[in-house]
């Protein structure tokens, strides 16, 4: 294969017209790739009424955006996309087929590893081309405590899922060329449709900067937290427990069950460190917590151990951080 | 007027479960109205739908299994055996709380019911000088074998132990009791559970085993021989132990300047009948200020922990642990001592909001520390 | 409408905290990790279970791996399946995604009568969750993932519900279909030990080699993979500088406003 026209297909997540944030960090990732060895990087975007959004992905490192609209494409379906996505594989014949470890980018990718028997690797966090062109990948395992260096050795489009929020979406190219094909789904031949969708808005503090942690020592009162966050511009997150006794959603629950932080900055405040909630923190560049326990397992995974009542130190810090 | 199934093996179930008594009661309704947890737990209705052998809508998962309610029963019902009897018919339906079924599967695949790794069940015990059989094997609750806090329990009875010259073993392998299981209403692998406990008890070759949990107490006890494992040396709960050392002088407690108050756990009160020996542990610390808190003894409060509730996080168990706590507060004493590590979590976490100024200890842990 | 066979692809993996890396020989020492059922594939063993009870059906597990697994196996029919075949073959060994989907694929077809096949989401040792969907495109079924509820509507189509991220979708899907049910959707109900007793005297575990599913051991194992592991490398937790702060709270919190003005900036 000629290094200039190797060929990488970057899958781009949408919905109701909105890029998926992650599809942007694949795409950076795979320019950063073909600028230091070589090719070309296309967009696979799927949507409706999406095809003026195509041109932009150029600036986040698409050389090209394929677009096929339909309807029935407004929101992530198995089966189309699989068929859509297979049948641009199958003649255009792309070297290396990426999409971010999104659920439906998991779904997706999965199904069409086996339409064309090739391999693919699960989200990785660490992504090459080595020199005789094979896809070399980091893939954790295990609970996150092992990585395996995984390389795809047969198959072509080679495949990859890459974990989200590793890579960063990079807004360094200009616009792309848009190629929009023609497509016409046959709904009434499809076995499977979407009758209802509910969702509302999630806070999704996986990508939050800075985030100030509530533990039960707070026993569920959350204003000094509250307080504290509008302070230093963070978000809120909380423990299992406070999830459970319903004092927060889900959404911001953190540990293994919950959400996983990759902030700069973690406070945790009252917060034992169960081994489920630690997993949730590993990310985070810096930890400080606030505890009454000198000994709380958490102490081993924090930067700044701070023992002491939070109901006193925490008006104290506010006052003196508005200074 | 309301339809109710009546099953007539239910009811001859229930009758034998509660040796008879159900059919003392004649629906004064004292059961109902002095429930900790009133206005929760018809109790009352479900002894009536048990007379009749008519099936319980679940109410039955509510009860702590505090038997408070048979103190005030004029007639003797055994009320807890009734509703544990539902709740084996409530399992066999499949119709259980979530939590504990969790529970269950924990157990099953960990040894404890907080799914932590069966690798560091005797973690607590590293550096004391315990031996694999010994005079005195001590059966931790896996709340003290895991729990940080509880540790020191566990702990302080070692080292108290090993001061007056006892050798004390801890059981390699060692799994929980199964009182959750119990409560849940499961009886087989109850059955496998007791029986491999106690193989592991039986390589000890212990001359007593000791229990830090009246629920373990209970279950090594009580539950286990109906079940065919009989245990291979008596079980005590550790305040009759350490009493009779105090009483016969091998240990001499020292000194701790506090107001102390007790309070009584409801398997080691009501359940077993022990109450004097934690008292005696206590008063005979020098330097303690001994103070009884408005219920004692049969009359305790319950701490909201029992019946499975300690694991089944409910509101109405919080409201009971609150009252108790308020009791405790009001006798103006510096510490609560108590001899449970489901009584302790449970006021030490809700002290954790309400933020009385008491302090929870296990009675053990007040001894070592006039001991120093 | 009862349905017919309901099969459930079950995985038996090493608990997670028991697994241990030996950084000297950099391999994974599985033998001395106990295993249990893949967490999810005990959601969706749950799941099959109460299509059954709803609908009818007969319950079958198919898993892919060692003899060591049988154990648990059974103790997947003492959660009430019907029966359970295990597929095991030397030449299996090293098989990644492409011929694990394959291998299962071939023996739920040599089941047959399929109208759902349910399998966890991901599995607890190296989840990838790729299996499910690859399934569907080797038996040429649909297939949905994350999916938390099924319900039969009429013959041949059900109503299912699958988990996006804050909220749901329901969707109308023709069977058979394959789908990969959400880890922690339901609480799997724990074994009856009275079955458990009899499923070990008396129950007979079906095993089948590649052969009985006419695979060839090219097509399999590690001949039959598209991708390779290299090396396998501890990824250690970041080193934390635990240092250790107490004392007056005004004199606290003065220290922590510098340390958290100092990061921030």
């Amino acid at each position: 294969m000629v290094l200039a026209e190797r060929s990488i297909w970057v899958f781009i997540e949408q919905e109701y017209g909105v890029i998926e944030e992650s599809s942007l960090e694949v795409l950076s990732k795979a320019r950063e790739i073909t600028d230091k060895s070589g090719g070309l990087v296309t967009g696979i975007l799927l949507g409706w009424n999406i095809r003026d959004k195509a041109r932009e992905l150029g600036r986040y490192g698409a050389h090209k955006v394929i677009v096929v609209e339909d309807k029935i494409l407004e929101t992530y379906l198995s089966e189309p996309y699989a068929d859509i996505v297979g049948w641009l594989i199958e003649e255009r014949k792309p070297d290396y087929f990426l999409a971010s470890a999104t659920r439906n980018g998991r779904d997706l990718a999965g199904r069409l590893a086996v339409r064309f028997k090739t391999g693919l690797q699960a989200h990785v966090i660490e992504l090459d081309i080595n020199e005789d062109g094979l896809l070399v990948g980091h893939v954790p395992g295990f609970g996150g405590n092992i990585v395996a260096v995984v390389k795809n050795i047969k198959g072509k489009p080679q495949m990859a899922t890459v974990a989200i929020g590793v890579f960063t979406p990079k807004k360094l190219w200009s616009e792309a060329e848009v190629e929009v094909v023609d497509y016409k789904v046959e709904v009434e031949r499809l076995n499977m449709r979407i009758i209802e969708r509910v969702k509302r808005e999630v806070v999704d503090i996986s990508k939050s900067k800075r985030v100030v942690v509530a533990g039960m020592g707070t026993g569920g009162d959350l204003e000094l937290v509250r307080k504290l966050s509008e302070t230093i511009a963070a978000d809120i997150g909380v423990t299992r427990p406070l999830a459970d006794i319903g004092v927060a959603p889900r959404d911001i629950q953190i540990g293994s069950t919950g959400v996983s932080l990759n902030a700069d900055l973690a406070i945790i405040v009252g917060a034992s460190g169960a081994p489920h909630f630690v997993s949730g923190i590993r990310n985070v560049k810096t930890v400080i917590s606030i505890n009454k326990d000198p000994e709380a397992p958490i102490k081993e995974f924090s930067d700044y151990y701070i023992i002491g009542d939070l109901f006193e130190i925490l008006p104290r810090l506010i006052e003196k951080l508005k200074r | 007027m309301a339809r109710l199934r009546i099953d007539f093996d239910l009811r001859s179930k229930l009758l034998r479960a509660s040796g008879g008594t159900i059919n003392l009661c004649y629906q004064c309704g004292s059961c109902t109205a002095s429930c900790l947890i009133s206005p929760g737990l018809p109790v009352r209705t479900i002894m009536r739908k048990a007379q009749i052998g008519a099936l319980d809508d679940g109410s039955s998962w509510k009860c702590l299994s505090c038997r408070y309610c048979e103190v005030t029963c004029p007639r003797g019902v055994r009320i807890s055996d009734v509703i544990r009897g539902y709740r084996i018919m409530l399992y066999e339906n499949k119709s259980v709380p979530e939590r504990l079924v969790e529970c269950l599967w924990k157990i099953y695949d960990y040894g404890n019911p907080l799914g932590a790794p069966r690798r560091e069940r005797l973690v607590w015990a590293k550096g004391l000088e315990v031996f694999s059989s010994g005079e005195a094997a001590i059966y931790s609750c896996c709340m003290n074998a895991y729990d940080k806090r509880l540790q020191y329990a566990a702990k302080s009875l070692v080292e108290v132990l090993l001061k007056a010259g006892i050798k004390v073993s801890v059981l390699e392998g060692e799994n929980c009791c199964g009182d959750v299981v119990y409560n849940t209403g499961e009886e087989y692998y109850l059955e496998e559970l007791a029986q491999s406990n106690i193989s592991v008890l039986e390589k000890l070759k212990p001359t007593v085993i000791l229990t830090l949990s009246p629920h373990c107490y209970n279950m090594l006890k009580n539950i286990y021989p109906r079940y065919g494992a009989k245990p291979p040396a008596p079980v005590l709960h550790y305040t009759q132990y350490i009493a009779e050392l105090i009483t016969s002088g091998r240990i001499k407690p020292g000194n701790l300047n506090a107001k102390v108050t007790y309070h009584d756990p409801c398997y080691l009160g009501r359940w077993s009948n022990i109450y004097e020996e934690p008292r005696t542990i206590i008063q005979h610390i020098n330097g303690v200020k001994f103070v009884e808190m408005e219920h004692n003894r049969e009359n305790s409060l319950c701490c909201g922990g029992g019946g499975g509730a300690f694991w089944m996080e409910n509101i109405e168990s919080r409201k009971v642990t609150r009252e108790r706590l308020t009791e405790a507060k009001n006798t103006e004493a510096e510490l609560m001592s108590t001899a449970c590590p489901y009584c302790i979590r449970m006021f030490e976490d809700e002290l954790k909001i309400v933020r009385y100024s008491i302090r929870v200890v296990d009675v053990v842990e007040i001894l070592r520390e006039s001991l120093r | 409408m009862p349905l017919r066979n309901i099969i459930v692809t079950l995985k038996i993996t090493p608990k997670p905290e028991e697994i241990r890396f030996d950084p000297v020989t950099k391999t994974i020492d599985r033998a001395k990790a106990t295993n249990e059922i893949n967490p999810a594939d005990k959601n969706a063993l749950e799941m099959a279970l109460q299509l059954r009870e709803k609908y009818g059906g007969r319950v079958i597990t198919v898993s892919m791996g060692p003899p060591v697994w049988e154990p648990l196996i059974k103790l997947a029919v003492a959660m009430g399946a019907d029966d359970a075949i295990l597929i095991s073959d030397r030449a299996l060994a090293g098989s990644d995604t492409l011929p694990t989907s394959l291998t299962l694929a071939r023996a739920i077809a040599k089941i047959g009568d399929y109208d759902i096949i349910l399998s966890g989401e991901e599995s607890s040792d190296g989840g990838t969750g790729q299996v499910p969907p690859g399934i569907g495109e080797w038996l040429r079924i649909p297939h949905v993932t994350y999916v938390s509820a099924i319900e039969i509507i009429e013959e041949g189509r059900a109503r299912i519900k699958r988990t996006i991220k804050g909220g749901y979708e329901i969707l109308e899907v023709k069977m058979p279909f394959i789908a990969s049910v959400e880890l922690g959707c339901n609480t799997p109900r724990f074994p009856d030990f009275r079955r458990k007793r009899w499923a070990e005297r008396e129950f007979k575990l079906k095993v089948w080699t590649i052969a009985d599913l006419e695979l060839a051991p090219e097509e399999v194992g590690f001949k039959g993979s598209a991708t390779t592991v290299v090396e396998l490398r501890e990824l250690k937790p970041p080193e934390r500088l635990k240092r250790v702060i107490s004392g007056d709270p005004d004199k606290l919190a003065e220290e922590l406003a510098e340390i958290i003005r100092s990061i921030i900036r």
